[in-house]
């Protein structure tokens, strides 16, 4: 039995110049045996059929090369849409977890019993950020193990920190201890493996930019099959001395139009793609990556003032990040534009944060202190909440807007991919229709 | 004609869209491009600060090297830096605010406590009338030394030290000390249910991993026990966290330091007699020579009016009972 099974097809017949058969298969062997005789012994039947092939394969071509170039931009804008929302996403991680740092390291400032409000900031934060990890590792387009990294390592720096808590309560000086290991493990591991993931991910996101501007070689597809079935289009008519060839033409039209279509869609979504990326884009990356900066300028603040008189080293370091901070989010020169009161506000925390060094370097830590771990309305924490809320917000609209440009876009461009399909099918069976009509007159 | 004209303008649209399209198309930019982010270079490591050329002197065990002999505290002399000191209204001072019992940030008030605290009260006290004229600078094992040495506008970032600084010949070669205020014993903490009792007993175990801060006549005594691994922090009380934390498996440091541990720590304890003496001193800038004699002259009248006692009974009763105050040295002139 299994023999038979085995057993080798039986060969397929040549396919004879039949009219009806398949153009696909018939196609290549004729037109590569009609070239070789001398071109004038050819019968019309046999060109009307080659040209039946070429007008077919034409029509196909074109449908599937729009297809395809719809559908790749779509998934190349989709991919950017996603990556960029992921590349948010890590950075609001890192964002969290650097906020939730700075309010342990304030609520240290404050004493042995930590107020209750601070404590639950520092729950949100925590939060945030282990939810988002979570989400961030499901959505990761390049499994990263490093997610599951970063995961531990925020276990282990909860930990630290209830170590440091439980000490700091019960009075014991080892509680500072805990908090600068815990801020350390932050600081030299979970960071720069989000940073490097952050950086990843904007790679991705670049290519994916990249991909979306589409290559050309559909439209010499297009043009070449768009000018293939007027050529025999022309060339029927010169023969048969009718004029016009109803589905030959229409097929022709449907062509140009669906093409034209084409390169205004196509385009339009490369445009869009480009233009986020210029605009909307890079200010959701501007603004979050002042956001970190700024972020990070807060709490080492409060370690500033832990250390007590020493801080002077990490001022540097909070002068940095300041100023990486107020360039960001300077767009003068920029294609896009990040209103004032953004920037006003973070100006107004770094005059309250100046102040403050200023009482400490003074050697009036007490109301160094004091002023840092203030919550009154017009204290440097409000300042810096009031900014942190702009941010967030001028973020979400941002990306948002940068969401909606590629996913209207890269729809746009799929749904063409499938006009593109269905004109190109079209189109094929109406050149077979146009050219078996004047076949038929040769029977 | 018309099927040239055609041709031409199908050459023509050809060339439109390609235009349209290729105007669009720009050079690729990558994911850092995006971010804006500029290659920095490879930050270089900063060179760790040379230690100090090792000294040539030798402390003789047993003998305390000696300070300037004291002026009155109860008057400021004119024109002298305790003048300058008073002037400027505080007295700036390094200390350590992790090293519970001798000088600790109580998080519960917020304020820097301890033996060490109070004596610079006590100078304060002589200084301003008031003894809470201090402006603290919480300063690190390692700093203590570059905090009292003068920049090159000849200021020094502190005016006095007092930070469990153990007085020797090598440190009187860049700074001034005081006399002897406490005397301190190197000891050992270890796990309450381990078998060692003592330094020796840790080496003779052999492997084990023991922790002292940088920088300290500690970590530099642990080099000669062969069976231990010397394992350094950046302070003492980072060493108790690598110790809670099962890294280590002893703290070795001064007694005063070490029953501040055991106070935070119901598992650990304090075991074995002092390998060394550690005679603390306070640490002051070379050229001070006036403000040492006058901190000698306030340490004087501690130790007779019974203050130096009663801070003692504080803070250190833990330690036993107040033993004699160390006697003050003299001969440096």
């Amino acid at each position: 039995m299994s023999t038979t099974a085995a057993a080798p097809p039986p060969p397929v017949p040549q396919a004879s110049p039949q009219p009806n058969a398949p153009a696909t298969t018939v196609a290549q062997p004729q037109g590569a045996l009609a070239a070789a005789p001398v071109k004038k012994t050819r019968s019309t039947p046999a060109t009307l059929r080659l040209l039946l092939a070429v007008s077919v394969l034409a029509s196909l071509a074109f449908g599937a090369a729009g297809f395809q170039t719809g559908s790749s931009q779509a998934s190349a804008t989709a991919d950017a849409s996603a990556e960029a929302a992921q590349l948010i996403g890590i950075q609001s991680v890192r964002n969290d977890l650097v906020r939730a740092d700075a309010i342990a390291a304030n609520a240290f400032l404050v004493g042995g019993l930590e107020p209750a409000d601070q404590r639950a900031e520092y729950d949100t934060a925590i939060d945030d950020a282990t939810r988002e990890i979570t989400l961030l590792a499901a959505d990761d387009k390049a499994g990263d193990t490093d997610f599951a990294k970063v995961n531990a390592e925020v276990a282990i720096y909860t930990g630290l920190i209830e170590q440091a808590r439980a000490n700091n309560r019960q009075g014991f000086p080892v509680g500072a201890a805990y908090l600068s290991q815990a801020s350390a493990l932050l600081n030299d591991s979970t960071l720069p493996q989000l940073e490097a993931l952050v950086l990843a991910s904007a790679d991705r996101a670049a290519g994916s930019f990249t991909a979306s501007t589409v290559s050309l070689v559909w439209l010499i597809i297009a043009l070449a099959a768009l000018i293939a079935l007027v050529w025999v289009h022309l060339w029927i008519t010169r023969r048969s001395h009718r004029y016009l060839n109803w589905p030959l033409l229409i097929a022709a039209v449907a062509m140009l139009v669906v093409g034209v279509v084409g390169v205004i869609t196509f385009s339009n979504t490369t445009g869009a793609a480009i233009e986020a990326r210029q605009n909307s884009y890079a200010k959701t990356l501007a603004i979050s990556q002042a956001y970190t900066s700024a972020t990070e300028a807060k709490s080492l603040e409060s370690f500033t003032l832990i250390k007590r008189g020493s801080g002077q080293t990490l001022e540097a370091e909070v002068q940095t990040a300041i100023a990486d901070a107020q360039a960001r989010l300077d767009s003068r020169g920029k294609n896009y534009l990040i209103g004032d009161d953004l920037k006003n506000g973070f100006d107004s925390w770094v005059e309250k944060h100046a102040a403050i060094r200023q009482l400490d370097d003074a050697g009036n830590w007490d109301d160094a202190v004091k002023q840092a771990i203030s919550q009154e309305p017009d204290s440097a924490n409000a300042a810096f909440t009031a900014f942190s809320t702009a941010a967030q917000d001028d973020i979400a609209s941002s990306a948002a807007t940068t969401k909606n440009a590629l996913d209207t876009g890269g729809s746009q461009s799929a749904l063409l991919g499938w006009i593109f399909l269905v004109a190109g099918l079209a189109a094929a069976v109406l050149s077979w229709r146009g050219v078996s009509l004047r076949l038929k007159e040769y029977r | 004609m018309s099927a040239i004209r055609s041709r031409t303008a199908r050459i023509a649209l050809v060339a439109t869209l390609i235009g349209t399209l290729a105007l669009t198309a720009c050079a690729p930019r990558s994911g850092s491009d995006d971010l804006g982010l500029t290659p920095t270079p490879t930050p270089t490591e900063s060179a760790p600060s040379t230690p100090a050329p090792a000294s040539t002197c030798t402390n003789t065990e047993g003998q305390v090297q000696p300070s300037y002999s004291p002026i009155s505290p109860d008057s400021v002399p004119a024109g002298s830096s305790i003048e300058a000191i008073k002037n400027n209204g505080v007295l700036r001072v390094g200390v350590s605010a992790d090293t519970l019992l001798m000088g600790a940030r109580n998080p519960l008030t917020g304020q820097i406590e301890g033996f060490d605290i109070d004596v610079l009260h006590e100078i304060s006290r002589a200084i301003f009338g008031d003894p809470n004229k201090l402006q603290f600078k919480v300063i690190t094992s390692a700093q203590r030394l570059d905090v009292l040495t003068p920049d090159a506008a000849g200021n020094t970032q502190v005016d006095i030290v007092a930070r469990t600084m153990t007085i020797n010949c090598a440190r009187w070669e860049t700074i001034a000390f005081s006399t002897e205020y406490y005397e301190a014993g190197q000891k050992v903490l270890v796990a309450s249910n381990s078998e060692a009792k003592s330094m020796d007993d840790l080496n003779a175990l052999g492997d084990q991993k023991v922790c002292a801060p940088a920088s300290t006549t500690t970590l530099t005594r642990l080099e000669s026990y062969s069976g231990i691994e010397a394992v350094s922090a950046a302070t003492h009380t980072e060493c108790l966290v690598l110790f809670q934390q099962g890294k280590v498996d002893a703290i070795t440091g001064d007694d005063t330091i070490l029953a501040g541990f055991a106070a935070q720590d119901p598992y650990a304890m304090v075991v074995g007699d002092a390998i060394s003496a550690e005679p603390y001193g306070l640490g002051m800038p070379a050229d001070k020579v006036d403000l040492v004699r006058f901190v000698n002259g306030v340490l004087d009248r501690m130790r007779s009016d019974g203050t130096w006692t009663s801070l003692y009974n504080k803070w250190l009763g833990v330690l036993g009972p107040a033993p004699a105050p160390p006697a003050a040295v003299y001969g440096r002139g």
